[in-house]
């Protein structure tokens, strides 16, 4: 039958097979790389500014910026603030975020458990504008926490919550807080409950066997949580900005705000100190965890974790959730609400300012932008993602460990850096103000995240279903089609929303990339709430947190019906 | 070590050859220096130990391990650059493999899509592959909802539909209960008689291989012991490795003392070989011991003196000291002899055979 086929590889040359592997996987990386080479240029470029005498005078190189970023005790305020600011919600998040994954992880009603996963990690699905916007309505003087306050008799006079250091830390933890609760919740998914039995039938209490068990086998989780919530903490730019009200000076607002003020080469400064700082917390939790970590742990397949119905299990996950909530909750209230300013309880209810939704401002073209960077972003990473993923899960056994160093560079380099960054360089390439520009930014960006959902994904599918689809004649193209990627499909699926939305919602490094009147959804949002903080955000923060309700009502349905991975197969071998 | 191919069966062209082929990994040698002819039409078992080399041997054949050194020749054309997907042979791997997301037909359809068959074409010869192996009803049922040896059929169906030049089978039945591999590998010997293609059998079982091939190539430590048929195997093993690895035996050192003649060191066994060396050793399988009356009639004796009794279900197994040297002995039936009995043992001469100085 194949006779024909394999006339064509006589005489043995005996590098063939192992030049066709480097094509291979040359071509697997190319997409991926070309992105990394792109966040490489604007990194370059940032750095070459940071040595500039001004942003016009490109000559004598010199070290002013640093000097001045060092010798100013104001540079030295922001830094300090931004370590406490980055400690304080990385340590809240960790408090209460340990015992939400630790609950979570011992419900054992599937139904229950997707009900309080969704109210834990559907913030993610919110802006962060809108997150911080619902922060904004609960601690005005006439918010929620003061009205409840004043019931309970407890004060008298209205407390002044907003604006203050900790406002900022309360919305940050809310925000931030899926990220220390997911890894943790993962890790201890994959602990035996054999091992806390063990530990009991050797006579240790419970508070005995948690901090010598349980505790140390979750480190890990944990350790990655730190390292993800600091990171993200001390780059934010939305909380500090909006609930600050200017009084919380830390770094990243500061960028922008030097960047405003065409100081470009002191921006760069302290974008390099902000990357210092998040690599050096990086470091010495790896550190402390190696330190921790002389033995391997790996969870095995196939474990039974623990499981509880002890009440503080339920009450304590009720609370989280209604905390993870709230925030989101009470905009949809607002959204409702008669006046212009924020109150609780609302004097009466209207639907004005979904009238003036959508006669005061025009969305659409700020909707367009979005929709249309979220989908090519997407396409984008998620491709270049998958191929590069792939690549590393089967053909790079060497230097797999720099490969990956390297794709979650982005990942490393704060948001508001990388905004920082690519400004110069679009402004360099005159793309400053278009899509393209956006588009680039945000495949680069949300790239690390694709390419460690897909890398998992395909960790998971046996190397043998490859080799048998090779041996029943189907070339290396065909195989990956017809039998790698469907079987990787949810993840492909899962990846793509992730992306999108993170797309959708990104705001740090687009800032630098809009230009006024051409700007994305949460910019816009964003630009809105400096200039009226009316209800009218609320109203268009209502119908966007419907939108996303039906899109994850509609992922979760596809993937409970398994039908995304056959059906994308069937049409793919009918070719 | 290499082994010449007897004139018998030969004249038809080998359908694979292995010539001298060697699989390095880093330092560690996973094929050494091996020489092997299969021949169409035959059922061929490579049989070793777990880390033998010879599910590496399969997997060079099938085009998804590259030699380091020597070729591999398929119908005779030299196929080391031939890549997997473009070679006559076929592979029924021991964990399936089945696509999890297509059901059996599709399943077995995947091989002629891949290489392009007509469609017309696709569904008859799918139907007859699903005949061959009596899963016709359950053509459009999802893999996972079949029953592990329904999972085997649709697995050999799969790699046959192609009609490969040789199927290879890496441990094909390892995953099934003993019962149902029992009834796989009589199916399995069934198929290959009916269909005639050449099959090439990994397995660690020796009585499967036995059970099952045509002839068998016992590996150990990556070199090739020996080749033979099942029977050649088992009464002339021509090393000590092939002696104990399939069926059991007494494996004595020996010298030798006359042209011919050898004895253990203190001189209280004697056996006739023929010229083996200075020194070899000898194997004695223990069904080929007899002990008390019986072995009046053998041309060897020897006395020993029983040391252990242990009940083998329809067998007794003694051991029995004989000199220095401790033999295992196996009779059928009842326990005749109890410890610390004396006890006069016997052989015919052609029973012992020398297998070399152990490596």
């Amino acid at each position: 039958m194949n006779a024909a086929g394999t006339t064509r590889a006589v005489g043995g040359k005996p590098s063939q097979n192992g030049g066709n592997r480097l094509r291979t996987i040359a071509l697997l990386l190319l997409p991926a790389t070309v992105l990394m080479l792109v966040f490489v240029a604007a990194l370059v470029i940032l750095l070459s500014y940071t040595l500039r005498p001004s942003v016009t005078v490109a000559h004598p190189l010199t070290l002013n910026a640093y000097a001045r970023f060092l010798s100013d005790p104001y540079s030295r305020l922001l830094t300090r603030n931004t370590l406490v600011l980055g400690a304080v919600v990385t340590l809240g998040t960790l408090i209460v975020g340990y015992p939400t994954a630790y609950a979570l992880a011992r419900l054992r009603n599937p139904g229950l458990v997707l009900v309080v996963s969704l109210a834990l990690f559907s913030p993610l699905l919110v802006s962060v504008v809108i997150r911080a916007y619902g922060w904004l309505v609960l601690f005005s003087n006439k918010g929620l926490i003061n009205f409840a306050l004043e019931r309970l008799g407890l004060i008298r006079e209205p407390l002044r919550l907003l604006y203050t250091p900790w406002s900022v830390d309360v919305s940050l933890i809310h925000i931030l807080m899926p990220f220390m609760v997911f890894p943790i919740y993962s890790v201890l998914r994959q602990i035996d409950a054999s091992m806390e039995e063990a530990a009991e039938d050797l006579g240790s209490g419970p508070w005995q066997t948690f901090r010598r068990v349980t505790w140390p086998l979750s480190l890990p989780g944990v350790i990655a949580g730190v390292q993800i919530v600091f990171s993200l903490c001390i780059s934010a730019y939305v909380s500090p900005a909006l609930l600050g009200g200017g009084h919380v000076l830390v770094l990243a607002p500061a960028i922008y705000q030097t960047t405003i003020d065409i100081d470009w080469p002191l921006a760069g400064v302290m974008t390099l100190a902000l990357l210092l700082l998040s690599l050096l917390v990086l470091l010495a939790v790896n550190v402390l965890s190696r330190r921790i970590f002389a033995h391997e742990q790996t969870g095995r397949a196939g474990t039974a974790p623990a499981s509880s119905r002890h009440p503080a299990i339920y009450g304590w996950l009720a609370l989280v959730a209604a905390f993870m909530v709230l925030p989101i909750a009470i905009v949809v209230i607002d959204s409702f609400n008669s006046v212009a300013y924020s109150v609780f309880p609302p004097p009466g209810v209207s639907l004005r300012w979904y009238e003036h939704l959508f006669t005061a401002v025009d969305w659409r073209p700020a909707l367009r932008n979005s929709l249309i960077v979220a989908c090519s972003a997407s396409v984008i990473a998620v491709g270049a993602g998958t191929l590069a993923a792939y690549a590393m899960a089967r053909y790079v056994a060497k230097g797999r460990e720099l490969v990956r160093v390297i794709f979650f560079g982005p990942f490393l380099v704060p948001r508001i850096g990388i905004g920082l960054a690519f400004f110069i360089l679009m402004l360099k390439l005159r793309l400053y103000g278009s899509l393209l520009s956006l588009v680039a930014a945000h495949a680069v960006i949300t790239l690390p995240f694709a390419a460690a959902i897909m890398s998992a994904a395909f960790v998971a599918v046996p190397r043998v279903f490859e080799e048998s689809a090779m041996d029943l004649g189907a070339g290396p193209a065909r195989t990956f089609l017809t039998v790698v990627v469907p079987q990787v499909a949810p993840a492909v699926l899962v990846s793509f929303v992730f992306v999108f939305i993170a797309s959708l919602d990104e705001l740090e490094t687009s800032l630098f990339l809009v230009r006024p009147g051409n700007q994305t959804i949460p910019i816009a949002m964003l630009t809105y709430m400096f200039q009226y903080q009316d209800p009218t955000i609320a109203a268009l923060a209502s119908l966007l947190v419907g939108l996303s309700v039906l899109a994850v009502a509609a992922v979760v349905v596809l993937i409970r019906r398994g039908r995304v991975g056959n059906s994308l197969a069937a049409s793919v071998s009918q070719t | 070590m290499t082994e010449r191919v007897d004139g018998g069966a030969a004249g038809r062209p080998a359908v694979v050859q292995l010539e001298q082929v060697t699989k390095r990994y880093g330092s560690v040698l996973a094929v050494d220096d091996l020489s092997l002819e299969i021949r169409p039409g035959e059922f061929f078992s490579l049989l070793g130990p777990s880390g033998c080399g010879k599910s590496t041997t399969l997997r060079m054949i099938g085009g998804f391990e590259r030699p380091s050194a020597g070729t591999i020749f398929i119908r005779g054309r030299p196929s080391n650059d031939v890549p997997a997907y473009k070679r006559d042979t076929n592979m029924v791997f021991q964990q399936l493999a089945l696509f999890p997301h297509l059901d059996v037909y599709e399943n077995v359809a995947f091989g002629l899509r891949a290489k392009r068959v007509a469609s017309h074409q696709i569904g008859p010869r799918v139907e007859r592959a699903l005949e061959l192996v009596a899963l016709g009803p359950f053509r459009r049922r999802a893999v996972r909802s079949l029953s592990g040896g329904q999972q085997q059929r649709v697995a050999i169906a799969r790699a046959l539909v192609n009609e490969p030049a040789v199927l290879l089978l890496d441990e094909p039945l390892g995953a099934l209960d003993l019962k149902l591999r029992l009834q796989m590998q009589l199916e399995l010997k069934n198929l290959q008689r009916r269909i005639g293609t050449t099959f090439i059998y990994v397995t660690h079982d020796q009585i499967e291989a036995l059970t099952m091939s045509d002839r068998i190539a016992v590996m150990n430590d990556g070199r090739l012991e020996q080749t033979g048929t099942g029977r050649e195997i088992y009464d002339r093993p021509k090393t000590p490795f092939v002696a104990g690895f399939i069926g059991d035996t007494n494996l004595i050192e020996v010298v030798q003392r006359a042209p011919g003649r050898y004895v253990t060191p203190d001189g209280a066994l004697t056996f006739a070989l023929g010229d083996s060396g200075d020194r070899t050793t000898v194997s004695l399988r223990p069904e080929r011991i007899r002990a008390g009356a019986p072995a009046k009639a053998c041309a060897e004796r020897t006395a020993g003196r029983v040391v252990d009794v242990v009940y083998v279900g329809a067998d007794v197994q003694y051991v029995v000291a004989a000199g220095n040297t401790r033999l295992t002995v196996k009779t059928r039936g009842d326990q005749v002899f109890a410890a610390g009995e004396e006890v006069e043992l016997g052989w015919q001469p052609s029973d012992p055979v020398a297998v070399g100085a152990r490596r």
